[in-house]
């Protein structure tokens, strides 16, 4: 399992399919399978006479994730995460690379054409303000995906509302009448509404509270269940992953460097990476049985130590610049933040289909 | 308890560096140490909205309390009435007292709450970069913060800013200091502000979310360092976090909030590991994901009902009840505080509010 060697090779090339996947069939179609995906970005010019930097958020990612399975997906800020979650749901095309959904291919069709992937594949964002159109009742945020698919609607929206725990008179109301963890209800129901296969959710529970985040984890754990479907979950919080997810992958600077199933993943982890990760995590039960800030600080600064941070200076830059895809552009110490600003939103490097 | 002192100062030796030095000066296990802040019976209203009720609690010199709760419990606004730092509108009546100042911060001027802002008392905010002023080198930033208080040498203040950026562990200070906060990266940031807030070697700091916004990596890094610099200068410390994991690594002891109160308080094991009060252990239960872990299959999450209520929507007597599975009759009256032991800092530093703690059901 998960390869120790350079990062650049432990996904493994585009014929090996990925590891972690036991006890079932090889020729079940995988829910969502990546080959060699890779997406670069371009960042503005700031020369006349050389080539704007490349960003390459997202290198030769290869990987399958089997119907029915939990699987999750962590990484710091910038390592990538968010944009590979983006190109396989058909918000992003890869610059290179295939993916497929259930056999079938979405890097290559337009936006247009990829309805039927709306009607297998819905999502679940972090923000639950911002991903519900304030000006819209419930009824209809939930009956969008319906109205979008030509589905008729029925008694569907009471269904759902009731399926995530709200009482069916919230139908009428708006967002803003509800609390963060009921917004994310919200948010599940309309991700429901067209029966997908597979639900996307990217840091679904990142900004609710600690005491509603278990309702709504609870509330994924059920839907997943309930309607048996695939499940890809999204985080920078490892011990939400461990919870939720049968298998982890974990991302940095745009690679997969490690992945394999959760327990093994959390209780072995065999890159450095993933070992710093999981050093620098506080924990309730260490800290009550009195592990200190200090000794935390040491663990992290052994692991980052362990991939040559020998200063706290040097260990600083790792922490921080060492998950980035964008790190060391510029031929600088990859220390300036503005040029780590614009790349999420920059959409010039992609393939011109 | 005496657990706890020991803790406080295991990290100070764990870590030997230039720092140490005035931590082991500090009397060992001293039973009165002095009290750095007091606050007693604050109030904050937004016009007739009651935000804030009866906060009571007194922090020690060289003492780390955490403030935790969930949003909307009130826990910046503690922090903000503390500095002196309310909106318009916002009112607060009660008591704040600083160590070696007789006055009253609440009614202070707001002269004299910018001399001690910076000086005696300092704040570190969640966000890095809206708490650094854009348009001004960062080592202009640090200097300003001593030649305001301290020094009119400009130079010696510039000396010792490129000094203190150096303390807080950032490469090349020099380089730092020359440059934008734009060009730092968060974590930088958040030691510039750090840098900022100890300059003056303050009585006492207080940290709103310092961390929330960053990396896990780079968050044990400046949770050490945060602690470091207080352990340095024997300050007082509250530390206000959502994240229970956090507050029991930094901090000693612990005040909970929950609808503008404080519900309970005392030792971060007493209050994390054997809780009282029915919503500290809802708190703590919720976000133990371990527990749900052992044991055959995917176990769901122990949750609180309901939802945190809007501001100003809270029950009245104890507002924890309408979301509480052992609430009775009694209590729609405000619960009087239960002392927990004797602990140093007075009856208000552990203790709980609640008619009904855990232990006290029958049938259970």
């Amino acid at each position: 399992m998960s390869d120790t060697g350079t990062p650049h090779d432990a996904p493994g090339g585009s014929e090996t399919p990925p590891h972690g996947a036991p006890g079932r069939s090889e020729d079940e179609t995988p829910a969502i399978s990546l080959r060699g995906v890779n997406r670069e970005f371009r960042r503005p010019r700031t020369s006349l006479t050389s080539a704007p930097a490349v960003v390459h958020a997202v290198r030769d990612v290869t990987l399958d994730i089997r119907p029915g399975e939990r699987f999750g997906l962590v990484g710091e800020s910038g390592s990538g995460k968010s944009t590979l979650l983006r190109m396989m749901s058909g918000l992003d095309r890869p610059t290179s690379g295939e993916i497929h959904i259930e056999g079938q291919p979405i890097q290559d069709s337009s936006a247009r054409r990829l309805g039927w992937l709306r009607r297998r594949l819905q999502l679940v964002f972090q923000d639950p303000m911002s991903s519900l159109d304030p000006r819209m009742r419930i009824r209809e945020i939930i009956s969008e995906p319906l109205v979008a698919q030509g589905i008729p609607r029925g008694s569907k929206v009471d269904d759902l509302l009731e399926r995530v725990g709200l009482s069916t008179d919230a139908a009428l109301r708006f967002p803003h009448q509800f609390s963060g963890g009921q917004r994310q209800r919200i948010s599940v129901a309309r991700a429901l509404a067209p029966d997908p296969h597979i639900l996307i959710a990217d840091e679904p529970v990142s900004a609710l509270d600690v005491s509603v985040r278990a309702q709504v984890l609870n509330l994924i754990d059920e839907v997943v269940d309930g309607f048996e479907l695939t499940l890809v979950f999204v985080s920078h919080d490892l011990s939400v992953v461990r919870h939720v997810c049968d298998r982890v992958a974990v991302m940095r600077a745009g690679e997969i460097v490690e992945i394999g199933p959760t327990e093994q993943l959390y209780q072995d982890p065999q890159h450095p990476y993933t070992q710093q990760l999981l050093a620098s995590v506080p924990r309730l039960s260490e800290a009550l049985a009195g592990r200190t800030a200090a000794e935390l600080a040491e663990r992290t600064r052994a692991a980052l130590a362990g991939e040559g941070a020998t200063d706290e200076a040097a260990a600083l830059r790792l922490a921080e610049e060492g998950a980035r895809a964008d790190a060391g552009i510029d031929g600088g110490a990859g220390l300036r933040a503005e040029d780590v600003r614009h790349d999420r939103h920059e959409d010039e490097g992609g393939t011109i289909a | 308890m005496t657990t706890t002192p020991d803790r406080a100062r295991g990290g100070a030796r764990n870590n030997p560096t230039e720092r140490a030095v005035t931590r082991e000066s500090a009397p060992p296990d001293a039973p009165a140490r002095e009290t750095v802040l007091t606050v007693e019976g604050l109030d904050v209203h937004a016009g007739s909205t009651r935000l804030l009720h009866d906060v009571t609690f007194s922090i020690q010199r060289g003492e780390r309390v955490g403030l935790i709760g969930e949003s909307g419990s009130g826990k910046s606004l503690t922090a903000l009435a503390v500095m002196g730092l309310l909106a318009e509108g916002v009112t607060a009546t009660g008591q704040v007292r600083l160590a070696g100042h007789d006055t009253e911060l609440l009614g202070a001027s707001e002269r004299r709450m910018s001399q001690l802002r910076g000086d005696r008392m300092a704040m570190i905010f969640q966000e890095p970069m809206t708490a650094l002023n854009p348009t001004m080198k960062v080592g202009r930033q640090v200097a300003e913060v001593l030649t305001q208080h301290r020094t009119a040498d400009r130079r010696a203040a510039a000396r010792r800013a490129v000094e203190l950026l150096g303390q807080v562990g950032l490469p090349d200070p020099r380089a730092v200091a020359r440059s934008y906060p734009h060009q730092l990266s968060g974590g930088q940031r958040q030691r510039v502000v750090a840098a900022i807030a100890l300059a003056n070697d303050p009585l006492l700091l207080v940290c709103d979310e310092p961390t929330t916004a960053l990396d896990v990596t780079v968050q044990a890094l400046v949770l050490d360092l945060i602690v470091r610099g207080v352990e340095d200068r024997d300050a007082a410390m509250l530390f206000i976090t959502h994240d229970l994991a956090v507050v029991a690594t930094v901090c000693e002891r612990v005040l909970v909030m929950y609808g503008g109160r404080i519900v309970e308080a005392g030792p971060v094991t007493e209050v994390l590991g054997d809780p009282q009060h029915r919503y500290t252990q809802g708190l703590v239960a919720a976000s133990d994901l371990e527990r749900a872990r052992t044991g055959p299959g995917r176990q769901p999450l122990d949750t609180i009902a309901g939802n945190v209520p809007p501001a100003g929507r809270f029950p009245d007597g104890c507002v924890f009840r309408n979301r509480c599975a052992f609430a009775t009759e009694v209590c729609e009256q405000v619960p009087p505080w239960t002392p927990r032991g004797r602990h140093e800092a007075g009856e208000h530093a552990s203790g709980y509010a609640c008619f009904h703690p855990v232990g006290s059901e029958t049938g259970e």
